[in-house]
């Protein structure tokens, strides 16, 4: 296997920089210029050690999920319904210009059921996450996940790019970047966006971008429509034999500049023009789910057969993990419940719930779970106060950075397990807390890296995925 | 002498027997300060917190000092040296770097660490922070002496001569003038230039085309490139929303800048701080707008100061990075590790930049203030026309007017009473909602005639007399509504009738949505009456709705009054003319509630729009008390009509001619027109450009400024406030001046200052040999890269200063060298003995930039709109990317038509959360942080855009519009036209086998598929030439494709 096929054959920079590595970087090294530095130098030596997982599926329920009326539920909180949050509990914490200036925090249980699941009798709200509770033994639910922002752009920035300042790589050009491609037709990074009922919170092409590392590193958008990638289709009245036949006029004539100039990037750029023939053929070949079988269509769920949905992107999601793209990272859009919270969190669930436990099932059935991680999260959590009216049937909840929860499967982790605890409120962690870069940190180490290792010198500073600050990989998750 | 010492000893001999490190002389600032930097000064260095065992080997006095008997270094000492020991220690506890810092020194490094101390350790400070001098012109071999065109071709030859490289000959004329075109213009040149260059045979000839593309205007169109990555440069504000604003007059002003050859000093001054400069003119201010590029929000939740303190930090960041090549930011928590900038420091950087005027929460659509107003000619002329045909209706409204106020109005039967007169001379709009037909809702005492786009729904069944219908589209705009503030005192008043129990939305408004929500309205709220007065929602605002509800389909009267004291027992409502219990929401009003939008019937600036009938809408300008709320509630007009004639007041009066007014066509058709026209003056007034500036506060009201603990907004430590000023490493600041930017500016082109003239000259390096000298642009400090040629790079600063910084003439001199003339083609031996052309003993080959791309596309097709400025246009881009991340799904994209999708790239609209992907595909930065180089990278995502995007479809169907007619009139003078405006060469007899080859398949093909040759010849908005053989065209547009899809064409050789 190639780590480096999609990106590119080899340039004079990247042939000197990989040999470097292969060669253990002892003999080669002193035909390296001094000092190179940037995201030219030669690529790092990965992985650190053995990895457990060979690639990601990321879902991302951007808009910030209530792990309240979710995963991160106690029977207490029926009591506490109605009663104005203590100060004890709310403790300082800054709250967002949206409910900073209400007069009462009255907190507000979940207007859900929620039954104990799984062999460990964990929380889980059974009305609109049925599914989901079926796998309970199969993930490991973290109640502690916990980020300093408590806004939507600077916290959606933080836990893609770790740090909430702009022009850093996302987590899937890292590794993009650090782990290359597994296939010589696909790229390392790809992700999907599905839109709950409304589309909510926005995107940003930062949350995949790949900051100061090369472009190429970016994650790649696979979409519903015509094209699934980018100007994939060849114009209309074009026929695949025209193009073909064309690209071997185009290969010729580089090839016949080549003689004269003999500069290496012109061998490069043939082989990128021969991998975007065979993606305009893979891309199709993957995105068409009709020919799988009816009832793994039906197990992701009524919506698996609409394009662009949460539950095609699933199906879709596996398929690419089978064909070696390294990080998948679907968005949903459409968590951010200020408002009407019990009617739209129901409405996201129904679209999500089956799916991402169809996804575990379908990857376990595969034998791929073992090495595929997959995550289920958003960019912070939501408080158990109300914002605006508290009705006996509806109610909002604002944001909240201080804990939430994601669930965890497969790729290394720990099946079944509950890790950190929050108290009463669901408002402050009160046991193992997992920052948003303590859990980037541990998603690196399942791929075999050492996180404070991993890094690239930019404006002359070793940067990481995991920040500045000392990050901790939660080895009690771990297999 | 302890045992572990002895170890070590033997490990060095080790060492030094299988050193491999090349021999030569050490060169303390090339070959070992980048070593202690990077792997020592982290605990080391100029951070004193992080700072370990006290120890600190970033100046010299402290790297010898001896401390205990001790010293880290000692000169030509190995053994004395503890740094040494440690170094090369068997004890993991011992050894330096620490094992866990996973900084291990590779043995070539420690090889040139030991051969550094025998040979003397020589010390010198860090290079950039000594001012550079013009040194003696180096020597160069003889066989290439007379090749020396200027003192840069001898800095180059005379290094490459000394590491054996032989230099490549000059390029051939062919390439080189396509070269020089797109390194100055950004495009290709024409086959007459070609030619022109090619016949041109005095000694001059390079130097004319030099010469005509710096002045032309496309010259400042490419320089713009490099600096508006470096400015992050966009059209939207980045953060939340991503909302539109306007910046492109910065933009502009930067291209002329370029074009003008304004003096480099004086382009930056003006960009930092031209708001600054005593009688500052308007293309000043608009400069200053360089430090407004940055991203900010609107965000909700968001807290202001956090926000206002991450635009100043953005600032010194983006300042530090363009003009002293450092990045000042790293000393934004901590001190700086790596170079001498404490973080007291940044903090008095950040004090010139903290005093500035705009707040932390922005606009989410628009600009922001502080702002600079911009009027282009086009628009005075627009003006001017508007006015005539306003003067001309205003007239035609008095004639109508009189002849319809030729019938005389009721008799009346009631004598006058003189409480009416009393309260009539409250009411400042009235609209009885009688007269309605047509688009007007007419003011029957008042100036507030109101206007809609649509005609009125009349309902016969109003309260008194007729009524209009909100049906949730309609809505109606009154420009001269009486203007309310936070402080006025009014009551607002109407009959209503719902027509659902949980009818919510604005039956009165004037409220612009996109600025907070500012303004206020008559709010119905499921059902609910209440009102909204808010500067900002909802930290300054209040709001105060009804406990009850209205019956639905039943006339109600509401009554809202306000007593100008911005708190929620400021505001009555009444229903039916009785008080009712309130909630409240929103804290207090304090600020200003004024706003640009129109009030409105039916709804806020941009939505809220209500279904509900509407009668009798009357304003007072003062707050009613209980007991008068029931004059709100009579019927006016009909006891204006009842009151005998003679005895009628003015208002009366007015009242019943407006009832006249109201029937009579002609008058209402003469009235609609002149609103309409006054609105569009509005409009033009109120749409006059605006771009965003930098203003600082009033001395009274300057922001004091402190260190942030950790950088963090909400822990000043403001026990000692923190005045403006530079770190002590560079130059002082000049005695006696003013602590502002203005002086700051000033500062960075002071003559002893070390890093702004080699970082200038360094960025216009980059632009023609890919690489600047410092091959890390915006990081000139111990962690940067040192120069490749430290001399050249000195002698190009000094004479970039000493030439007044006048930068064309410096790009002029670069271009002229024989450096940058050489052939970029590669030698046998060049990639082994220069790989990254470090030495320069060839010019450099690389993609074009992604602009280029597609300008080149539309050049050579004859589609290229060569108009300069102006808004951001929207060319092609694949359907829904907007969408697909906006908030909301919006705003929605909308391609423009026409010539607009054929300006150059540089006018192309940047969205920062979803840039152009073309230009993202071809590795330009989403703007969102400075830029100042760009990656070259080679993917299928670009082979992919550069084959299938419309855009360059198009343009390829252009293009072989231009072979069959241009071509000559076989294929193989077309086939070799095509190649030779493409490459500016003529193609080799190889070549040119493969473009008939494919010409031939091509034309086959498409000969007997006649529907996929108008497919294929169909991609774009523009028409085809019809006259043009459709078989023939297609196979010529396939050629034409593959051609700007060549590797040659996609590069600048």
């Amino acid at each position: 296997m190639n780590p480096e096929t999609y990106f590119e054959q080899e340039s004079r920079r990247n042939f000197l920089g990989r040999s470097c590595s292969l060669l253990g970087g002892a003999a080669l090294s002193s035909l390296l210029p001094q000092g190179v530095q940037g995201a030219a130098a030669p690529r790092p030596i990965l992985p650190h050690f053995a990895p457990k997982a060979k690639r990601v599926i990321y879902l991302f329920m951007a808009g910030g999920p209530s792990h309240i009326d979710l995963f991160d539920y106690k029977p207490k909180m029926r009591e506490l319904h109605g009663t104005e949050l203590p100060d004890s509990i709310r403790n300082g914490q800054r709250i967002t210009g949206m409910t900073s200036g209400q007069s009462e925090f009255p907190c507000v249980a979940p207007m859900f059921n929620f039954e104990q699941v799984g062999e460990r009798r964990t929380w889980m709200n059974t009305d609109v996450l049925p599914h989901t509770a079926k796998i309970a033994d199969k993930i490991s639910i973290i109640r502690s996940m916990n980020t300093e922002a408590i806004n939507h752009d600077p916290a959606i920035t933080y836990i893609n790019t770790g740090t909430q300042q702009f022009g850093h790589p996302s987590m899937g050009s890292w590794l993009a970047y650090g782990l290359g491609s597994l296939s010589d037709n696909l790229p390392a990074y790809v992700t999907m966006i599905s839109v709950g009922k409304k589309p909510g919170q926005a995107l940003y092409a930062r949350l995949w971008g790949s900051g100061f590392l090369p472009s190429k590193y970016q994650g790649v958008q696979f979409r519903s429509g015509e094209d699934a990638v980018l100007y994939l289709n060849d114009p209309k009245g074009m026929d695949r034999k025209l193009r073909r036949k064309m690209l071997d006029g185009l290969g010729d004539l580089n090839r016949q500049r080549f003689q004269t100039v003999r500069d290496p990037e012109i061998e490069s750029r043939i082989s990128q023009y021969e991998m975007a023939f065979r993606m305009q053929a893979s891309v199709p070949d993957l995105m068409d789910t009709s020919e799988e079988p009816d009832y793994v269509l039906d197990s992701y769920g009524p919506q698996a057969r609409e394009k662009g949905s949460f539950a095609a992107n699933c199906l879709v999601a596996r398929r690419m993990a089978e064909r070696g793209v390294r990080f998948i990272q679907l968005f949903h859009r459409g968590w951010d419940q200020h408002n009407n919270l019990p009617k739209d969190l129901a409405h996201n669930c129904e679209s999500v719930d089956q799916p991402a436990a169809a996804l575990v099932k379908d990857l376990e059935d595969r034998g791929m779970l073992e090495d595929t991680m997959v995550v289920f999260g958003g960019e912070f959590g939501r408080t158990i106060y109300s914002q605006g009216k508290l009705t006996p049937d509806n109610h909002g909840r604002d944001h909240h950075g201080r804990c939430f929860s994601s669930w965890v499967a497969g790729g290394g982790f720990k099946p079944g397990m509950d890790y950190g605890e929050t108290d009463d409120y669901a408002y402050n962690i009160i046991k193992d807390p997992v920052h948003i870069n303590d859990f980037n940190a541990t998603v690196l180490h399942n791929l075999g890296i050492n996180h404070e290792r991993f890094s690239v010198k930019h404006l002359g500073l070793d940067t990481r995925l995991t920040g500045v600050e000392k990050r901790k990989v939660v080895t009690d998750l771990l297999v | 002498m302890s045992l572990w010492r002895l170890s070590t000893i033997a490990c060095f001999l080790c060492l030094s027997n299988s050193a491999t490190a090349a021999e030569g002389e050490i060169d303390f600032g090339r070959d070992i300060r980048p070593i202690l930097s990077d792997k020592c000064f982290f605990c080391h260095g100029p951070d004193e917190e992080e700072r370990k065992a006290k120890l600190r080997l970033d100046t010299k006095a402290e790297a010898f000092a001896s401390r205990d008997g001790i010293a880290a270094f000692v000169a030509g000492a190995i053994e004395q040296s503890e740094a040494w020991h440690r170094i090369v220690s068997t004890d993991p506890d011992e050894l330096m770097p620490p094992p866990e810092s996973n900084k291990p020194l590779s043995d070539k490094e420690i090889d040139l660490i030991r051969r550094w101390i025998e040979g003397g350790a020589d010390w010198t400070e860090h290079w950039s922070f000594i001012a550079p001098e013009k040194s003696e012109s180096p020597a160069v071999a003889e066989s290439h002496r007379d090749e020396v065109v200027n003192p840069i071709d001898a800095y180059i030859l005379a290094e490459a001569g000394a590491k054996k490289l032989i230099p490549a000959n000059s390029a051939d004329r062919r390439t080189l003038i396509r070269r020089i075109s797109f390194d100055l213009s950004g495009l290709p040149p024409t086959l007459e230039e070609v030619d022109a260059f090619l016949s041109d045979e005095s000694p001059e000839a390079y130097e004319k085309v030099v010469d005509r593309l710096l002045a032309s205007s496309h010259f400042g169109e490419r320089m713009a490139l490099m600096w508006l990555d470096a400015a992050r440069y966009g059209d939207t504000s980045v953060m939340h929303a991503d909302g539109p604003r306007d910046m492109w007059p910065w933009r502009d002003w930067v291209v002329n800048a370029f074009n003008q050859n304004q003096p480099y000093d004086q382009f930056s001054i003006e960009q930092l701080a031209g708001d600054l400069i005593p009688n500052a003119t308007n293309s000043q201010l608009v400069a200053s707008g360089f430090n407004r590029n940055h991203p900010s929000s609107d965000e909700g939740g968001a807290i202001a100061e956090e926000l206002r303190v991450s635009y100043v930090a953005d600032r010194v960041k983006t300042t530090s990075n363009v003009w002293l090549g450092l990045s000042m930011e790293c000393a934004q928590c901590h001190d700086h590790k790596y170079d001498p900038i404490s973080h007291k420091e940044y903090f008095q950087f950040y004090a010139y930049f903290n005093n500035t005027a705009d707040p932390g929460m922005q606009t989410r659509k628009g600009n922001q203030a502080p702002v600079a107003e911009v009027v282009t000619e086009l628009e005075e002329d627009k003006l001017k026309a508007i006015e005539i045909k306003l003067t001309k209706q205003e007239k035609a409204v008095s004639e109508a007017k009189a002849k319809a106020l030729t019938i005389k109005g009721p008799a009346g039967t009631n004598k006058a009473a003189p409480e009416i007169a009393n309260r009539l001379k409250h009411l400042k709009h009235f609209y009885t909602l009688d007269n309605a037909s047509g688009r007007i809702l007419i003011d029957a005492v008042g100036n507030g005639d109101a206007q809609g786009a649509r005609a009125v729904l009349k309902s016969d069944e109003g309260k008194f007399g007729t009524s209009i219908k909100l049906d949730g589209e309609r809505a109606f705009d009154a420009g001269a509504f009486a203007e309310i503030d936070n402080k006025s005192k009014f009551t607002l008043s109407a009959w209503i009738k719902l027509e659902s129990a949980n009818a919510g939305g604005a039956v009165l408004a004037k409220m612009n949505e996109a600025q907070s929500h500012r303004g206020y309205d008559l709010w119905m709220q499921g059902g609910k009456p209440g009102i909204h007065l808010i500067n900002k929602w909802p930290s300054n605002a209040v709001k105060v709705i009804s406990k009850e509800a209205l019956t639905p389909g039943e006339w109600q009267h509401v009554a809202v009054t306000y007593g100008g004291a911005g708190t929620h027992d400021s505001v009555k409502i009444y229903i039916n003319g009785k008080a009712v219990e309130t909630t409240n929401e929103g804290k207090k009003l304090t600020g200003t509630i004024k706003t640009d939008v129109p009030f409105r019937f039916g709804g806020r600036s941009s939505g809220s729009q209500i279904k509900a009938e509407l009668d009798e809408v009357q304003f007072y300008n003062r707050a009613l008390k209980p007991d008068e709320i029931a004059w709100t509630m009579k019927d006016i007009a009909l006891e204006a009509a009842e009151t005998l004639a003679m005895q009628r007041n003015a208002p009366q009066k007015k009242i019943l001619e407006s009832q006249i007014l109201g029937k009579n066509r002609d008058y209402l058709a003469a009235r609609t027109a002149s609103l309409e026209t006054g609105k569009e003056k509005q409009q033009l007034l109120s749409g006059k450009v605006t771009t965003m500036v930098m203003r600082d506060n009033s001395p009274e009201q300057r922001r004091k400024t402190f260190i942030l603990d950790r950088g963090m907004y909400d822990a000043p430590k403001e026990d000692v406030e923190i005045l403006p000023g530079t770190p002590a490493a560079l130059p002082p600041l000049p005695t006696g001046a003013p602590a502002n930017r203005l002086t700051l500016a000033q500062w960075l082109f002071a003559d002893e200052h070390p890093l702004t003239s080699r970082v200038a000259v360094n960025q216009l390096w980059q632009l023609f040999f890919s690489h600047g000298i410092v091959r890390t642009p915006a990081d000139f400090g111990a962690q940067g890269e040192f120069p490749t040629h430290p001399e050249l790079l000195d002698w190009l600063a000094v004479d970039f200063r000493e030439s007044g910084w006048d930068l064309k003439r410096m790009v002029r001199q670069i271009v002229l060298s024989r450096t940058y003339r050489q052939s970029s083609n590669l030698g046998p031996e060049d990639i082994e003995q220069d790989p990254d052309n470090r030495l320069l003993a060839r010019a450099p080959r690389y993609r074009l930039p992604a602009e280029m791309i597609r300008d080149n596309a539309l050049s050579l097709s004859g589609q290229l709109i060569t108009e300069a400025g102006g808004p951001g246009v929207k060319p092609y881009q694949p359907p829904g990317l907007w969408a697909e991340v906006g908030l909301g799904g919006n705003p929605k994209f909308v391609q423009d038509k026409g010539d607009r999708l054929f300006r150059r790239s540089l006018y192309t609209y940047w969205k920062r959360s979803s840039p152009p992907p073309a230009m993202i595909i071809f590795d330009a930065p989403n703007r969102e942080t400075c830029v100042m180089q760009r990656p070259v990278t080679n993917t299928p995502l670009q082979a992919l855009a550069a084959m299938n995007d419309v855009q360059m479809m198009e343009a390829s169907r252009h293009f072989a519009e231009r072979v069959l007619k241009e071509g000559g009139s076989n294929p193989m003078t077309r086939a070799s036209w095509a190649f030779e405006l493409a490459t500016a060469r003529e193609p080799e007899s190889g070549e040119l086998a493969t473009l008939l080859d494919i010409y031939e398949h091509s034309l086959s093909t498409y000969a007997t598929a006649k529907e996929e040759s108008h497919q294929l010849l169909s991609a774009g908005d523009s028409p085809r030439d019809e006259t043009l053989p459709a078989g023939e065209h297609a196979a010529w547009t396939i050629v034409a494709s593959m051609i700007l899809n060549l590797d040659e064409v996609l590069t600048r050789n």
